[in-house]
Formats: structure tokens, sequence, C-alpha cells
């Protein structure tokens, strides 16, 4: 017993909560009744109350049957709050009509209505159900809501009337919207209404008969639909017949009454025209009229506009039309003073700038198409130029390959050459001097020229004696090759790279005409290997053109090169001639478009080559391709101590 | 011969030994300067008819370098050791570049 009123308790708390929310919201609705649970103890009496006494506080009203009926109806009128009012309500009728649980705790004379099921509990007087009785009446008092009803006075009315279902809002929406419909009803009717009448107004004028068309009293909705329709179908025929007035002419029109005013103004007698309301007949214009003009309207039958007057005057009043250039208004002086053909001359006006702005379109197309045709003819006689340069440019490649061909840069190696070329590379005794440059005093181990294996970094010995062979071709041929001095290795390192400092005199007697036999300043071209610790470079003296070039094969950038270079030109000329070079004016250039290094290794080769070509006076032609190829030409060249 | 206390040299503490004649024999004894590409002078007396040979190995000795990986010049020639002063007709106080071989290619 006392589980169970435990029991009961927790699951009032719970509910007590929710309901304490609800309370807040109805905070005046529930405020009528807290001095009366105030006045009730709280908690359980000590004592087992009378029924009656139990009755008195539970709120002295006495008609049990209204207060069941205010339950029910508070249940359906608080349908919200049927979500978190049932599971209570539930557990209090199971509460009541199980069997296993406590006798119903409302033994409340007077109340049994209220749990019509639970007819055991009747009158029983037990006390301790009383006290549990008591005590959940205290909490149902205070905490439920719509016991108040069942209360004093009776249930509230002003709860029994709300209804959950359709909330306010819509109510209020339904209402907003019937009255916009009812406005725009009305509106359709006044506008249906002005149309009427003004057309009544002037069909005498127009020459036109009214009749009213026969109408039927149809049910208001069906009515206000077809007016609304017919207003539509007004409307569109009105726009339409404004569409199609032809805008030739302001003469003719001008009088107020013109069946074609009035047609323009209020509409056609088009079938599909607001037929209902109306009918415009054509009475006084013979039809078919001599000067009119028939337009098919889509849908309809044919509509006649009368334009009797039209076509005389409007040769007359086109050029005037098109002379107003400035539009608006004023296009024409003789409709200006009537003010009632402002939309005529609006036309005209609008016409004439149609027709100015169609002159305008072509004048602007015709001048496209004359910068077409330039554009177009330029453009010819230049991809004409660029064919014939290109075709002269793929000749030139043509020769090029056929120089190629046919140079001795490309010359392929004989059979003995390779096999010479091969025993000089493969051969083991690494110590075995193969060459051995009397000039300049060079000697070529196999271990040095095995740098021209392919992959193998190129050494200075063999540099330094391939650039004392094109030194030693050009002397056999100086016709054939540029007048060139080719520096060894070292000299860039005395000059300047090993002290990091310019420094002519340590290089000052390198090139004197005793040694060399020739003026250094008078070559074409000086060629100067640059070693950069671990590449190699070749810059090039241009003083045929008056040029300083750095070439290295992987377009690399030295600026101090050319500086030190031109400086010791300068230096040079003064020193050996007395004369005065001005490199001030000299093109220094790191050129972009020579034979690109892509291995790691090539570098000399490529060096080499360099001075090669430049010494030839030719293109650098060959590509990384040609590598292979030249070191094992150079090998050879070697090996016989001649350069070809 | 005056050079040689002149000199700035780095390696002046050898200078004496160095000066002495390496070759024994007769011809007249002139001074030769080799220098290194660090700047450092090395001066050597020498016999104008005697080879450039011992020249070169004291030089090398000194340097404790390989003799492979040295290149001799003088004015921008390559000098072998078989020369001698005479035939390059090098003057008293003439300067050979020792210079270390190179290579290169720019591995990437």
């Amino acid at each position: 017993m006392g589980g169970g009123s435990v029991l009961n308790e927790s699951h009032l708390q719970s509910s007590r909560k929710r309901r304490h929310l609800f309370k807040m919201q109805h905070q005046d609705s529930s405020s009528h009744f807290l001095p009366h649970s105030s006045s009730s103890s709280r908690g359980p009496p000590p004592l087992p109350p009378k029924a009656s006494a139990s009755s008195s506080s539970w709120g002295g009203n006495s008609n049990n049957d209204q207060h069941h009926h205010s339950f029910v109806s508070l249940g359906y009128g608080y349908g919200v709050e049927a979500s978190f009012l049932e599971p209570f309500e539930k557990r209090l009728r199971t509460l009541v009509s199980s069997p296993r649980t406590p006798p119903p705790p409302l033994l409340l004379r007077g109340h049994q209505e209220w749990f019509s099921s639970s007819s055991s509990s009747h009158g029983n007087g037990i006390a301790s159900p009383a006290v549990v009785g008591e005590w959940f009446k205290e909490k149902l008092v205070v905490k439920t809501p719509w016991h108040r009803g069942g209360g004093r006075e009776g249930p509230t009315p002003q709860l029994r009337f709300v209804s959950p279902a359709l909330p306010s809002t819509t109510v209020k929406e339904l209402t907003r919207a019937r009255k916009q419909w009812e406005a725009k009803l009305q509106s359709s009717k006044v506008l249906a209404q002005d149309a009427l009448s003004s057309i009544r107004r002037r069909p005498a004028d127009a020459g036109l008969r009214l009749t009213d068309a026969p109408h039927h009293e149809p049910l208001y909705q069906h009515k206000d639909l077809e007016m609304r329709r017919e207003l539509e179908d007004y409307k569109r025929v009105v726009n339409m017949v404004n569409s199609m007035v032809p805008l030739t002419s302001n003469e003719g029109i001008a009088s107020i009454s013109s069946p074609l005013n009035i047609l323009r103004r209020h509409g056609s007698n088009l079938q599909q025209g607001p037929s209902r309301l109306f009918s415009i007949q054509q009475a006084g214009v013979g039809s078919p009229p001599t000067n009119g003009t028939a337009w098919s309207l889509p849908g309809a039958s044919v509509c006649v506009l009368p334009i009797d007057n039209l076509s005389p005057g409007s040769h007359s009043s086109k050029p005037q039309t098109q002379n107003g250039d400035n539009g608006g208004e004023g296009v024409s002086g003789d409709d200006t003073t009537k003010g009632t053909e402002k939309e005529i001359s609006g036309a005209l006006a609008w016409k004439a700038l149609l027709a100015k702005a169609h002159n305008h379109t072509r004048e602007a197309r015709l001048k496209t198409f004359d910068n077409d045709a330039d554009y177009l003819s330029t453009h010819l006689k230049n991809l004409q130029i660029t064919r014939e340069e290109q075709t002269a440019r793929r000749e030139k490649q043509r020769q090029a390959k056929k120089f190629e061909e046919k140079s001795e840069a490309f010359t392929p190696l004989s059979r003995e050459a390779e096999e010479a070329v091969d025993n000089a590379l493969r051969r083991s005794d690494r110590n075995e001097v193969l060459a051995l440059h009397d000039n300049s005093n060079i000697e070529v181990t196999r271990a040095v020229i095995q740098c021209l294996l392919p992959g193998a970094w190129l050494n200075d010995e063999v540099i330094n004696l391939y650039m004392e062979l094109l030194k030693e071709r050009e002397n056999r041929e100086p016709k054939k090759f540029l007048k060139c001095h080719f520096f060894n290795t070292f000299f860039y390192n005395k000059l300047y790279k090993d002290k990091r400092s310019y420094d002519y005199k340590s290089v000052r007697r390198w090139t004197t005409q005793k040694k060399i036999g020739y003026s250094l300043v008078k070559c074409d071209k000086i060629l100067v290997p640059i070693h950069q610790d671990v590449h190699w470079c070749l810059a090039v003296i241009n003083i045929r053109d008056k040029r300083i070039e750095y070439l290295d094969s992987l377009k690399g950038v030295d600026d101090t090169v050319l500086q030190v270079l031109g400086r010791y030109i300068v230096d040079e000329a003064r020193d050996k001639g007395d004369e005065v070079l001005d490199v001030s004016t000299w093109e220094r250039s790191f050129p972009d478009d020579i034979p690109e290094q892509l291995n790691g290794c090539d570098c000399g080769m490529f060096m080499v080559k360099y001075a090669d070509f430049h010494s030839r006076g030719s293109s650098l032609c060959f590509t990384q391709e040609h590598m292979e190829y030249f070191r094992r030409r150079t090998v050879y060249e070697i090996l016989m101590l001649k350069a070809s | 011969m005056a050079g040689a206390q002149d000199s700035t040299n780095n390696t002046g503490v050898h200078n004496e030994e160095e000066k002495k004649p390496l070759d024994g024999g007769g011809g007249a004894h002139i001074n030769l300067k080799v220098k290194g590409q660090d700047g450092g002078e090395v001066f050597f007396r020498i016999k104008s008819t005697a080879t450039l040979k011992k020249l070169m190995h004291a030089y090398c000795d000194r340097q404790s370098v390989d003799p492979q990986s040295i290149a001799f010049l003088f004015d921008g020639r390559r000098l072998r050791a078989e020369q001698t002063p005479a035939e390059l007709d090098m003057e008293d106080g003439d300067e050979i570049d020792a210079m270390l071989h190179q290579t290169g290619g720019m591995a990437l």
C-alpha cells in the first residue's frame, strides 16, 4: 500500500512538472483557484478526515455531473496538450480500475462519477485510502488546471469553445483572402462597368450601334468568373488592336470620333471580345471599306480597321517624320495642336525612331562589313606573307639539314676511326699516352681520354687540347674558319676567378704577339672556356659583332663573366695595341636559343661544340642527341691530333 | 734574386732552402716563382738548362699534391717536365702557375 502511494507520488510529481509549465502559460486562468489550494493543508493530514470534510475541502460543489463534463470537455479543449494530459489521465484510470492497485485514492463522496469504473471503492471509509485520497485531491486541486472547472462555478465557457482544429491564424488568413477576392471582384466589376458606360457614350459618334449582350443571371461565382474572363479578353483585344493600328499616317484620324480611335481605345467587335458585356458593330462605315486594311488576328474573325483617310497623306507626312529627328511628341507639326493625337504622333515618333535605328543599324553593319573586308584582306596578305616566310624557313631548314648531312661537323666516323676510338676508350692501360701535342705540351693518357666515355665529365686536358686543335684547324684553313682565339680553361681562373678580383697583370703575357703570333683584338671571336666549379660554359667575345655572349648549356647566367671579359678586352686592346676599345655599347647576352643540355654530364661536350661551331661561323645546329657522336668524334680527333 | 726577400709568400720559411740550386750542373741560375691558385708563391732557383721536372716535383712535394693533378703553366702554356727554362726563354723572376686540373659535367 505504502509502495503504491510512493509510486503514485512519483508519477504525480513528474506530471506536476508538466502541469507547472502549463500553469505558467495560463497564469490568468489558474490564479483564481490558488487561494483555494492555499487554504487546504499540505501533505497528507495526520488524521483520516471525514468524507464530508474532504468533500468540502475539495471545493464544495455538489454538482458531480457538471464536474465530470467539465473534465471531458477540457480533455478535448486542450487537444494540443493531450499528449501530456493523456498519460496522467490514463494512469489515473488504470490506477482506479486495476484490481491490484490499492483502493482508489478518491474516496470522496460525490466524486465517484469522476471515475465511474471504480465501483469497488464506494463508501469504503478506510482510513489510509482516504489519507491518500486527501493528499491526491490536494495535488489535483493545486496542480491540475482542468479541475478548476469543476470547482465552485462549474465549467468555464471559454475553455469549451476553443476549437483545436482551426488555429486562429488560418481563420485570419482565410478571412483576408476572402476579403481580397471580394475586393478584386469589386474592382473588376467597376472596370467592366466603366468600359460598358464608355462604350455606351461613344457609339453615336462612332457610327456604331451598341447592343447589350443577352445576359442571364448565373450564379454569383459563375458570373464573377465570367466577368473576369471577359475583362481579360477585353484587355487583350484592346492591346491587340492598339498594336495593330497602322502607324503610317497621322492624317484622317484626327477626329475624336473616328472609329479607329474607338477601336483603339475600346477594342474591336471581335468575337472573342467581351461578348457578354457589349459588342460593337460597324454601322456607319461602308463594308468592306475602300481604303481599309484587313487584319487577321490569330484565333479571330477578320477585323476590319477603317483607315479611310490614311493613305493619301502618308507620303507627305513621312519625310516630316523622318526630318523630325529628335523624336518624341513634336514629330509632325500639324499634329501637336491636337492633344488627342498624342498616341498617333507618339507612334509616328516611334516609327521614326525605328527607321532611324534601322538606318543606323544598316550603316553600322555596312561599316562592319567594310571593316571585316579590310581586315580579311590584310589578314589574307599577312597569311600569304607568313606562308612565304614559312616556305622560306622550311627551305632554310631543309638546307640546314642538307648542310648537316654534308657538313664536316657531322661526318660519320669511318670503321677504322671507330676501332681507334674503341681502342682508346676500352683498353685497360690507363697510363698509356695516347696523344702528345707538341705545341701545347698536352699529354693525353688513356685515363684522361676516358673522360670522353658516355656519361663521364670532361676534364680540362681534353678541352684544352681540343681548343688547340681548333686553332690549328683554323690556321690550316683560314678562309674556311673564322679568325678565333681559343683561351684555355685556366685563363678565366687567372684573370678573375682564383682571386675573386680582376687581375689583368696575371694574364697580360699570355697573349703577346710573340707568343700567339697575332693581335687578340684583331680576331673575330675570342672563345673563353669558363669553369664554374663543376660546370663548363663558354664565353664568346665577339669582336666582329661587338657582342659578348655567355653560353651555358643549362641556361645559367653569370653576368660577372661578361663584365670581366669586357674589361679584359679593353685592357688588352690598350696594352697590346694602344687602342681604345669601347665595349659599353656592346651587347651582353645570355642567348636562349642555344642547344640545351638534357643530362648531367655533357656540359663539357656542349661547351667544346659551341666553340667548334662558333669557329665554323655556323649556327649552333646540334642537340643533345649528337653528344654521343661528338664524344667519339672528339676522341678520334684527339687521337689524330687534328680537328676537322 | 731580390724577389725572394721581397716576396710576401706564405711559405717563406722554406724559401732559403728552396732557393738552393736544384741542379748541380753548370749554367746560369734563374729564380722562378711558382704561384698556386690560392695565391701562395714558392720560389725556386734553377739552372736554366735543367729540366723543370725537379721543380715540379719539389713543388708538389711541398704542397703535398699529386703531380698528376697539377698543371704548370708558363704564360698560359702548359709546361712539361722535360722542358728547360732555357727552351722556354724564361727569365729571372718569371712566374709559373700551378693550376689544379679541372673537370666538370654538372650532375643534376
